[in-house]
């Protein structure tokens, strides 16, 4: 009904004599769970990077709900409604689960003089952990969290915020298979109400959960397509994926 | 995390500014003094804090903006052409260094870390040799300067113990205010910056700016300490302004403690306190100085303030 939420046109980003990102193209919709996938060195997170504002892109334009974003710094595209996770989990370690939640909801709707008013429990960051089920450790203290709650809390800390559009930079990292398996799901689910792009390495995982999926090799989009298309495509299965999937 | 005192904690504070205030009925007009002068260092380091404790900064610009609190007390004497009252210096030396500190801050909080740390070192070195060099602060030489007048005249005689509750209830008032401020969600955000900067950052926190407005009212707040020192002395210099202001203060936020609000006043008393007794037992007092907070960090891995909560 709408156009895209996202929308990158053309970005490219060298360092110096390198090109880590060529060329890419991609509109993110809300319901649609989009992976990015590639071989190491593809340039996939320097591609979060550039769409999150890390990094400025040497050429091209991102758009963030028809707003022109490019020069946007990484903080307003967040206000914007930008939310994204870390590939290493970045999280306040020295303060509470429910604490990180609730900064990342303060984030996007306290501003000014409000900021000197006493925090309260925030809904949404309360929302945030629940959906993520990590509402029963919401007073501990974030250090104390095994490794896959750590990366659940990633999620939630992005949640709260209430974006539009979540960029998840291999959220599974690290994890077990007993582990993926669900967080795989809710990642599915995140997709209902938001607009997804997924950097993941577990192939089970983004064929059998994304809507599209992009395949950079070398810094350049491969192919784009629904699943089924780029299973079949013989230049993915050439370049990238061998004979693992077919 | 910071922390800070408890219930339990403020009320040995509140104890401990009782036994200061009562200084004057069982001890030396000279240790009366003394107290004054930990006092003042008390607010000073408490205004560090601030930036160190609260927003992980480490400044060596602080000393200039005590500096520029203190010798806003001369420039009203001069442009007055005599002392000014209280209720206008005491504001304006908090507005000249909170000027002053938005902007350094501007241009500093562009770096980040150890030259952070070096940006702030030049913009205060250049603040100190624009009162060492030039006649704009009355020469190198320093000055002595008419007190500001409080509500009612102060006789001679009672100088010493009138400003020790002064400075015991801006203290206090300091103490105070950073203590609620450190409760709302300004607070909460600068304690996140100094947690994990550019999370908060991705969170959509306009960090630039809280840090900014943190480093503004700590400079600020340093002006104000600044001010009670002018008003404690009567005289200032240039050194107040010096780098070596800001490393004293620093020495008492780590002698009192990182991670706790009132570690700075604990500080303050205790470096006040060695500096005396080095003082007093030896003519190489930087020597036992030095010592005495060598062991002390050694020894109290959270500070004197210690692990609360």
């Amino acid at each position: 009904m709408t156009g895209p939420v996202l929308r990158a046109d053309g970005l490219t980003r060298r360092f110096g004599g390198i090109v880590a990102v060529s060329d890419v193209s991609l509109a993110l919709e809300t319901g649609t769970l989009h992976a990015v996938i590639g071989p190491n060195g593809a340039g996939k997170s320097t591609l979060v990077n550039l769409l999150s504002g890390d990094i400025p892109p040497s050429e091209g334009r991102i758009f963030l709900g028809g707003q022109d974003v490019t020069a946007a710094p990484d903080w307003r595209r967040a206000r914007a409604g930008l939310g994204r996770t870390f590939q290493r989990t970045n999280v306040m370690r020295g303060m509470t689960v429910r604490e990180n939640a609730r900064l990342g909801t303060q984030a996007a709707t306290v501003r000014g003089w409000g900021l000197l008013r006493q925090p309260v429990i925030e809904e949404a960051a309360e929302t945030a952990l629940a959906r993520v089920g990590l509402s029963a450790q919401a007073g501990e203290l974030a250090g104390t969290l095994s490794h896959g709650a750590l990366r659940l809390l990633e999620i939630a800390i992005a949640l709260a915020g209430q974006p539009k559009v979540l960029l998840l930079d291999e959220p599974l990292a690290g994890m077990g298979v007993e582990e993926t398996r669900p967080i795989a799901a809710l990642i599915r689910t995140l997709a209902d109400d938001h607009a997804v792009l997924l950097i993941e390495h577990d192939m089970d995982v983004v064929f059998s959960t994304a809507d599209r999926i992009t395949v950079m090799v070398e810094g350049r989009v491969l192919i784009e397509g629904p699943p089924e298309t780029v299973r079949a495509s013989e230049a993915v299965q050439t370049a990238y994926l061998g004979r693992e999937v077919g | 995390m910071m922390t800070s005192a408890g219930a339990r904690g403020n009320l040995l504070l509140a104890l401990g500014g009782a036994v200061v205030a009562s200084m004057p009925l069982w001890a030396m007009p000279y240790h009366v003094q003394l107290a004054s002068t930990a006092l003042i260092g008390g607010m000073f380091a408490l205004s560090l804090q601030l930036l160190v404790g609260a927003t992980g900064l480490v400044s060596l610009a602080h000393g200039a903006f005590f500096g520029l609190g203190s010798y806003a007390v001369y420039l009203l004497s001069q442009a007055l052409g005599g002392a000014p009252s209280v209720f206008l210096s005491l504001p304006g030396a908090m507005l000249l260094a909170g000027t002053a500190a938005a902007m350094v801050g501007a241009l500093a909080l562009r770096t980040q870390g150890f030259f952070f740390l070096m940006t702030t070192l030049a913009f205060g070195q250049m603040l100190f040799f624009l009162f060492h060099d030039t006649p704009i602060g009355g020469g190198m030489d320093g000055v002595f300067i008419p007190r500001p007048d409080l509500i009612w005249p102060v006789p001679k005689a009672w100088r010493a113990p009138v400003f020790l509750w002064l400075n015991l209830g801006v203290l206090a008032a300091m103490y105070a205010g950073l203590w609620a401020l450190m409760r709302t969600m300004f607070g909460h955000a600068l304690l996140g910056i100094r947690a994990n900067e550019s999370r908060m950052r991705a969170m959509g926190h306009d960090v630039q700016r809280l840090k900014l407005a943190a480093f503004i009212l700590a400079g600020a707040l340093a002006g104000a300490a600044g001010h009670m020192a002018a008003l404690t002395d009567a005289f200032v210099s240039p050194e107040l302004l010096g780098w070596h202001r800001s490393a004293e203060a620093l020495l008492m936020v780590l002698l009192g403690g990182i991670g706790a609000l009132h570690g700075p006043i604990l500080g303050a008393i205790a470096l006040t306190t060695i500096q005396e007794l080095g003082h007093l037992i030896t003519e190489r007092q930087k020597l036992v100085e030095g010592l005495a907070i060598l062991l002390a960090v050694l020894l109290l891995r959270h500070g004197l303030a210690g692990r609360s909560k």
